[in-house]
């Protein structure tokens, strides 16, 4: 029986990030000799005149696809989607691999990928997004962090953070840790010196949200570095990158939750990330529903037959710019005061 | 509402936005004038009505902007404030939900 799904199938793609450096190209080398990612093609993304990336990965040709035009999150939409189409063009002829891993340049920022992954209509019927993994050199990642943007945005949107070189010199791994958590408290970390990981952490079947089994798996790796990031504030002083954390015992009706929603992404604009979490919406509190956005673009929601952990407690992580927790809290309970008053409750 | 939620609503969209103005808030009702360089730029002021809670921005000049809602309200005093500024709407894709 043949396990290769059919070709109209969206097919399951990782997103392969993280600065220069930090070691992208060895990990998607070392995984690809890995049996679990045999039917893989790989989409490189390399900037500069001279490509050396796809070089370095030993592949099938015609499954290896290379974008030498520039970087992937600014020219976009349309070299990814004629990337991807070629692809799809020879899966159609020879069925020959079953996912796709995009590797981007160390510079880009993924939101515009991803954005383009999920909400392009095109790119959605061909492809399904299923994480976000980002390397971060724990040489030099909090130099990285401090110094570049790009580096931040990277982190902000991974679902998986994977630490690369610790080998090397463990010594500041746990303020790496703090730091990551700071800004994205809600991704898996994990180790992958010299590329080394368990590939089902970089392919994970099941999706990026965080409540997926998979990740709530990956939450327990994580557990220890979030430990450390609440004896920090979430806001760093020299980040404008934040995170912040809502847990909320009251169930929101669908209305606020939607208004919620849309004054955020009215008022951060570009500077809203992501959001993500699980909810106990009023009109069905026992079937939790799943958000999840990038910036302004939202999945429709997803309902959970149950809560996961018995808890019913909802839980929002939001990651942006100049995100104070004080305002979103506010917002959302003014908010829920005037549906409560229209409804006249 | 109460002073403290009213003062971190509009202190969090000032921040959010990093405009140069500085909010002086009331010490007894909801009323915000927003002074940029020392001159009054707004005020913005919520209130009861016996339909419910309205927000009003009053803008040196102009008419009277009254919002319903604190969403609309928002969407006004960044009209205002930073008219350039990139905003978002909340677009749900169809398809599979991650």
């Amino acid at each position: 029986m043949s396990q290769t799904a059919p070709v109209s199938t969206p097919v399951p793609m990782t997103v392969v990030t993280g600065f220069l450096g930090s070691g992208k190209t060895t990990l998607i080398a070392k995984l690809l000799r890995r049996p679990e990612l045999a039917r893989t093609a790989v989409i490189i993304n390399e900037f500069g005149e001279i490509g050396l990336d796809h070089e370095l990965i030993e592949s099938s040709e015609e499954d290896l696809v290379e974008l030498s035009t520039g970087c992937l999150c600014c020219v976009m939409r349309g070299d990814l989607t004629n990337a991807v189409g070629r692809l799809m063009e020879r899966r159609n002829q020879n069925n020959s691999f079953d996912r796709i891993v995009l590797e981007t340049t160390g510079l880009a920022d993924p939101a515009p990928i991803v954005h383009a992954a999920i909400a392009d209509p095109f790119l959605r019927a061909l492809v399904r997004l299923d994480r976000v993994v980002v390397t971060v050199d724990a040489l030099t990642g909090i130099a990285s962090l401090d110094a570049h943007e790009e580096s931040r945005r990277q982190v902000a949107l991974a679902d998986v953070l994977l630490l690369t070189k610790t080998d090397i010199d463990a010594g500041d791994v746990l303020a790496l840790g703090r730091r990551l958590a700071g800004i994205n408290p809600d991704a898996a970390v994990f180790h992958a010196d010299r590329g080394e990981i368990d590939p089902a952490i970089v392919i994970g079947a099941a999706g990026v949200v965080a409540s997926t089994p998979s990740e709530q798996a990956c939450a327990a790796t994580h557990h220890h570095h979030r430990e450390h990031a609440q004896d920090h504030a979430h806001h760093h002083a020299h980040d404008e990158i934040t995170s912040v954390s809502l847990r909320l015992d009251r169930p929101v009706r669908a209305v606020a939750l939607t208004l919620f929603l849309q004054a955020l992404a009215e008022t951060m604009g570009p500077n809203l990330l992501r959001l993500k979490g699980i909810v106990a919406v009023a009109e069905a509190p026992d079937t939790p529903a799943v958000v999840h956005g990038v910036q302004h673009v939202f999945h429709p929601m997803r309902w959970l037959d149950a809560w996961p952990d018995g808890t019913r407690q909802s839980r929002l992580v939001l990651i942006g710019k100049r995100l104070s927790t004080g305002w979103v809290e506010a917002l959302l309970e003014t908010i829920e005061d005037e549906v409560a008053q229209v409804s006249g409750q | 509402m109460n002073q403290n939620r009213f003062q971190t609503l509009i202190e969090g969209a000032l921040g959010a936005w990093q405009v140069d103005v500085e909010p002086v808030f009331a010490a007894t009702e909801f009323v915000c004038r927003i002074l940029r360089d020392g001159e009054e730029v707004l005020v913005v002021s919520i209130e009861d009505q016996p339909f419910g809670m309205i927000w009003r921005i009053v803008e040196p000049g102009r008419r009277d902007r009254v919002h319903p809602s604190i969403v609309p309200a928002l969407r006004g005093l960044r009209e205002i404030l930073c008219p350039d500024r990139a905003t978002g709407r909340v677009l749900f894709v169809a398809g599979e939900g991650a």
